[in-house]
């Protein structure tokens, strides 16, 4: 049971958004599709929900193939940055259409959840602001109970308080109803203690996937006086480098060896976002601020 | 399987305007009732609604796609159930509005003179027909304006699906392309001058302009030609929305 891309690549134009990608999103599982800009994020959403075709590859949701089945397209809901609504269209008429769709959609919990969220039903969907527009998606996706949510840039324009109220109904809706929710965001703090799974795109390409404990225990931090950081990092793999002033940051591919960590140094784990800054960065970028030019061993 | 619930969208789809649509046209009938109070000489003739309703078919073909497409992939619909239902509406209204339209027609022919109700069919076909009766002539009606309505939805979206699916300068090369039809005709016979010694203009006169005359002057094989036409038209749109992405 899981929604399964082999090998799908899509090209606009000059650009190669996707690059023989493959993966799968498994079973009652949140996971974290994080990606820079233009990795490829929501062309390969936008490819999972058969909205558009890919070039080569393929995709099946359960084992159906996506594009040409109904059994396969309806397991899925799709939240995307972009509007797919008729401008005319009410919020409280989108809800009864999406209970129409989708036999599952609790509607009691659509009006309450709209309400936690002030989304006015008479309001015309296309006349939402940006935030309002995602909280009105927000609030349909997560009423459909699809067995697979994916959610592309869920929180975008929303105030804190309503990313917090986001975060804590995914998370009770998700806990009384199992399901797979792919997000994807560049938030990456504010969703690394809600997903189990990560899924990186870059520049088109799968580069890494796995759990996010596996991922973040590939690295640590080590922190203290400069001078003691850098030869601590002797015949170590850098990853990236922080200085302030005497201080140093390092970030170092590995497991740290505790017992013989000089006096004066700190260890710390990565935070998903730095692990996903350091992946996705070049050299240039990882070592800005620091004396060292370019990574690898030291 | 969504096709129950993607019909029930597209025909709510269809319901204001259709609303809107018959309520202009008894609006415009009240008007011409209105006329004969005022001056009692006046002969109101309400013919060929069922011209007018082909039009405002043909122009629900060509809004049918912009909305609906993103919409049913929105709700997990595939674009071949989509397309399935969109068929099953197209019959659904022009049976409706075929039937309205005769009932119409029927209605103010009731109301007696100075009303005149004709349909469409009874204008071109009843000279030829005359021995339909009133009951033939109706059911014919009925059936004539189903037919035509029909063809005019399915052109209205055959040609909104082609317009969706084509690049933007595809669009603009073919919108160009159109609007110089007129001086293709010209060019065509220019041609077929100089190139084919009046090749084309012989089979024309030769074939197919007494084949049109033919189908033409029989009721039954201008429909059937109408039908074929409308299936080929939703034949070849449904190659063009089967890969046809969500464009948003």
């Amino acid at each position: 049971m899981s929604i399964a891309a082999e090998q799908v690549s899509k090209r606009f134009g000059p650009v190669q958004a996707l690059n023989s990608a493959t993966l799968a999103f498994g079973e009652n599982k949140i996971y974290g599709l994080l990606g820079r800009n233009g990795a490829g994020k929501s062309t390969l959403l936008n490819i999972l929900t058969g909205r558009i075709f890919p070039d080569s590859g393929s995709v099946t949701v359960d084992g159906a193939p996506v594009p040409d089945s109904d059994a396969a397209l309806s397991q899925l809901y799709l939240m995307s940055e972009k509007l797919y609504y008729p401008e005319s269209m009410k919020v409280k008429d989108a809800f009864r259409w999406g209970a129409c769709f989708y036999p599952q959609f609790d509607l009691d919990f659509a009006y309450s959840l709209a309400g936690a969220f002030q989304l006015g039903l008479n309001a015309r969907v296309s006349k939402l602001s940006t935030g309002y527009s995602s909280i009105f998606k927000i609030v349909t996706a997560l009423s459909t109970n699809a067995p697979y949510l994916l959610l592309d840039e869920p929180v975008l324009g929303l105030d804190a308080n309503h990313r917090d109220l986001f975060y804590k109904t995914l998370l009770a809706r998700y806990s009384e109803n199992p399901c797979t929710v792919v997000i994807s965001t560049h938030l990456i703090e504010e969703v690394s203690s809600l997903i189990e799974d990560v899924v990186i795109l870059h520049q088109g390409r799968v580069l890494e996937k796995g759990s996010r404990e596996e991922l973040l225990a590939g690295g640590y931090t080590v922190s203290g006086p400069r001078g003691q950081v850098e030869a601590y990092l002797t015949g170590k793999r850098l990853l990236g480098a922080d200085t302030l002033g005497g201080l140093m940051s390092a970030y170092v591919q590995g497991c740290p060896d505790r017992e013989h960590l000089p006096q004066g140094l700190e260890l710390s784990p990565l935070d998903l976002q730095k692990m996903f800054i350091l992946l996705t960065s070049g050299p240039e970028e990882n070592f800005a601020g620091s004396p060292r030019r370019g990574g690898g061993e030291v | 399987m969504k096709l129950k619930q993607s019909f029930r969208y597209q025909l709510a789809d269809y319901k204001a305007g259709i609303l809107v649509y018959y309520c202009a046209m008894l609006g415009l009938l009240a008007l011409f009732l209105v006329s004969t109070v005022v001056d009692t000489g006046v002969t109101v003739v309400f013919s060929g609604l069922s011209g007018f309703s082909c039009i405002f078919l043909f122009i629900c073909g060509l809004c049918s796609l912009h909305d609906n497409l993103p919409m049913h992939l929105q709700h997990g619909v595939s674009r071949r159930t989509m397309f399935q239902a969109r068929l099953l509406v197209t019959v659904a209204v022009s049976a409706f509005m075929a039937a309205v339209d005769t009932l119409l027609s029927v209605l103010i022919n009731l109301l007696g003179s100075p009303f005149y109700g004709g349909s469409l069919f009874q204008q071109l076909y009843g000279k030829i027909y005359p021995s339909l009766g009133p009951v033939g002539n109706v059911l014919m009606s009925l059936v004539f304006a189903f037919v035509l309505f029909l063809l005019a939805s399915s052109l209205g979206y055959f040609i909104i699906t082609l317009f969706y699916r084509l690049t933007k300068p595809l669009r603009i090369t073919l919108g160009v392309a159109i609007a110089f039809l007129p001086l293709g005709q010209v060019l065509v016979k220019l041609a077929d001058e100089v190139l084919f010694q009046n090749a084309l203009a012989r089979l024309a006169e030769h074939v197919i302009w007494p084949l049109q005359d033919k189908i033409d002057s029989s009721l039954f094989l201008t429909m059937g030609w109408w039908l074929i036409a409308a299936a080929a038209l939703s034949g070849v749109t449904w190659l063009i929305l089967r890969r046809c992405a969500c464009c948003r």
